[in-house]
């Protein structure tokens, strides 16, 4: 059995609707009015130990209500969600010992007292024999170079420092499950970079099975094998990167840099090939060649190019994992 | 599952709350200013009450049965002992809900209730060792104020004042769920104070009341939290009489703990985590 299991799960959001002025709040005070968003609509995955899974989508999406909900703080309208054979929700209280959540917006640690003691609060807490903190927060310290941030108030970190703390919280009662909902909001590439290679390692090395939610595209080709992409509430992709490229028709080109000028009405002429190529000159000595990854292989374009005229330098563009995203929140399949 | 998990037990499970409290201790330390304020505020409100009853005092010597001395006591000892059962559960649960910071509660294995229980005698504590002893101190030197009515009467409405403390915690917790309900309750949170304050005695003794309003408020939780430790501190309580009144204290923290875990389920189903 899987992990986590989520079917046909839904929430909907009731939003009182205001009325305005005077009268409107008269009117307000006797009869309301609902308007009802459903921001997670029927979605169903399932996630078996061990995976580490990035779960993307534009601004209300439906990430965090979906994340809210795998972390049993938020109640499902309907639908179906175990977690390690428990309910989330219902068994909230065996639930938490299991799982690690960090919400990049906000932080599980006390605000205004040192790093170190909210982690001997949370040992407390979660119960967790000392011999097992001990070796579990030096391994971390060492990994997430906490040593510097372990006696400051959490008030007085960066945002990146405050994060890296974070995660260490999230992880000191070994949890099965790591939830992340936007871990790198607002950190530079050197701290995301950091936290990237943590999680790939205790991923790795601990088997802890991760959900993640980001905007930032890069973390997710660079971590994930795996990507779910809601929108409005619905999936609209669930699998592997290499497989979402596959999956879509698109542009991808060839420059060429050639030794000697070149006639481009000539070299069009000969060079013919099916479906869908276009050529363009760029300057005197390079040519690019447009096509899409339905109609040709780059190898069958090259070896006609060569055999034309002699070349120096070839540069193939392939698609960003932006690009290819950025298509399907936009709905376009072509 | 490869993890091993540790199982509960009773001790631990203490420590876990204990914790909470420390915290809470902690936090009052940082807030200074409003500590000295605190301590002020508390002093003008039994100066103005002295005041007050001196004047009304003025024609008869005693008044529903209470003389000048014993109101003066009911009154500075009935805010001595409001200094030390106070506490804002419900302001800091209402925080926590606007925020959504109440989610960070959530995914910690931890007992809703019970954490702002321990919130709650955390900042008890803080005031029984830095707020109430000046507040003693300057009051019982200013005032006429008499001793308990006996070691036995001290003893129990020192015991008495502890459970005030959890009844005010109870309805305090259960009072600031509605935030969940209701995003901005500071209006119920407001009238709240103001009828915990008339209707536990702490204004006027209860028995100055009509009967009907007596019999009215004997029905409700409040008069347990300032009106029955202070009938006992006076030594108006005795034998029975004193026993039925911790008896009925007993009763109040149970219900009024039972009504907040009632209310915790129908929220759990309201509460939407804001934010994110
Ligand atoms: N507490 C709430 N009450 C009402 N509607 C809400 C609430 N929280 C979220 N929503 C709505 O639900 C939808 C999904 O929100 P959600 O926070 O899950 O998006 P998200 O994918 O996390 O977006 P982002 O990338 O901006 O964080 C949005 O339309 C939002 O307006
Ligand atoms: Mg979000």
């Amino acid at each position: 059995m899987a992990l986590i299991e989520v079917e046909k799960l839904n929430k909907v959001y009731k939003n009182f609707k205001r009325k305005e002025g005077l009268k409107g709040a008269l009117v307000n005070m006797i009869y309301r009015e609902y308007d009802e968003i459903r921001a997670v609509d029927d979605i169903s995955f399932s996630i078996n130990s061990g995976e580490l899974v990035g779960y993307i989508g534009p601004n209300g999406a439906g990430k965090s209500t979906t994340i809210k909900m795998l972390t049993g703080i938020l109640i499902p309208t309907s639908g179906r969600l175990v977690v390690n054979n428990l309910i989330p929700y219902k068994q909230r209280y065996e639930y938490t010992k299991q799982i690690g959540v960090v919400f990049g917006q906000r932080t599980q640690l006390w605000w205004d007292i040192p790093v170190i003691e909210s982690f001997k609060l949370l040992r407390k807490i979660y119960q967790i024999p000392k011999d097992h903190y001990e070796s579990r927060l030096s391994k971390f310290k060492n990994l997430l170079d906490l040593k510097p941030l372990l006696n400051i108030p959490v008030r007085k970190l960066s945002l990146g420092q405050r994060m890296r703390c974070d995660l260490v919280a999230s992880l000191l009662h070994n949890p099965d499950v790591l939830f992340l909902d936007e871990p790198t909001i607002g950190l530079d590439i050197i701290g995301k970079l950091s936290i990237r290679q943590f999680l790939e390692k205790i991923n790795n090395e601990l088997g802890i099975t991760i959900i993640l939610t980001t905007h930032d595209l890069k973390e997710i080709e660079a971590l994930c094998k795996r990507l779910i992409t809601i929108d409005h509430g619905k999936i609209l992709y669930d699998g592997d990167i290499d497989g979402l490229r596959s999956c879509y028709t698109l542009n991808r080109s060839i420059t060429f840099q050639l030794i000697k000028n070149f006639d481009f009405d000539n070299l069009e002429q000969k060079l013919k090939f099916d479906g869908n190529v276009t050529l363009e000159r760029l300057d005197q000595l390079r040519l690019k060649i447009n096509f899409s990854n339905e109609s040709l292989n780059p190898a069958k374009i090259i070896e006609n190019v060569i055999k034309e005229v002699e070349v120096h330098d070839i540069a193939i563009e392939e698609p960003s994992i932006e690009e290819i995203v950025g298509r399907i929140y936009s709905g376009k399949k072509n | 599952m490869s993890t091993r998990r540790f199982p509960d037990s009773v001790i631990d499970g203490f420590i876990k709350y204990n914790e909470y409290m420390r915290i809470s201790f902690h936090k009052m330390l940082a807030y200074r200013v409003s500590y000295l304020i605190g301590v002020i505020t508390y002093i003008i409100h039994v100066s103005v009450y002295y005041f007050l009853y001196k004047a009304l005092y003025h024609q008869s010597h005693t008044i529903n049965g209470y003389d000048l001395q014993q109101m003066v006591t009911y009154v500075a000892i009935g805010w001595i002992s409001k200094s030390f059962y106070l506490n804002y559960i419900d302001r800091e649960l209402t925080e926590e809900v606007k925020s959504g910071h109440v989610a960070m509660d959530l995914i910690k294995p931890i007992d809703f209730q019970l954490m702002c229980f321990a919130r709650g005698l955390g900042q008890s504590l803080f005031r029984i060792v830095l707020f109430t002893p000046p507040i003693i101190i300057v009051t019982t030197c200013m005032f006429p104020i008499s001793g308990p009515a006996s070691p036995v009467h001290m003893f129990f409405f020192i015991l008495s004042t502890f459970l005030s403390v959890l009844i005010y915690s109870g309805i305090n917790y259960t009072i600031g769920l509605l935030s969940i309900f209701f995003l901005s309750i500071s209006g119920i949170l407001y009238s709240k104070n103001m009828i915990i304050e008339l209707l536990s005695g702490l204004l006027i003794p209860l028995d100055w009341f009509p009967l009907w309003f007596q019999k009215f408020s004997a029905f409700l939780p409040f008069q347990a939290i300032a009106f029955l430790p202070l009938k006992i501190y006076l030594g108006r309580l005795d034998g029975s009489g004193l026993v039925y009144a911790i008896s009925l204290q007993f009763l109040w923290v149970i219900i009024t703990m039972l009504i907040g875990r009632l209310v915790w389920k129908i929220c759990q189903r309201q509460i939407l985590i804001q934010g994110g």
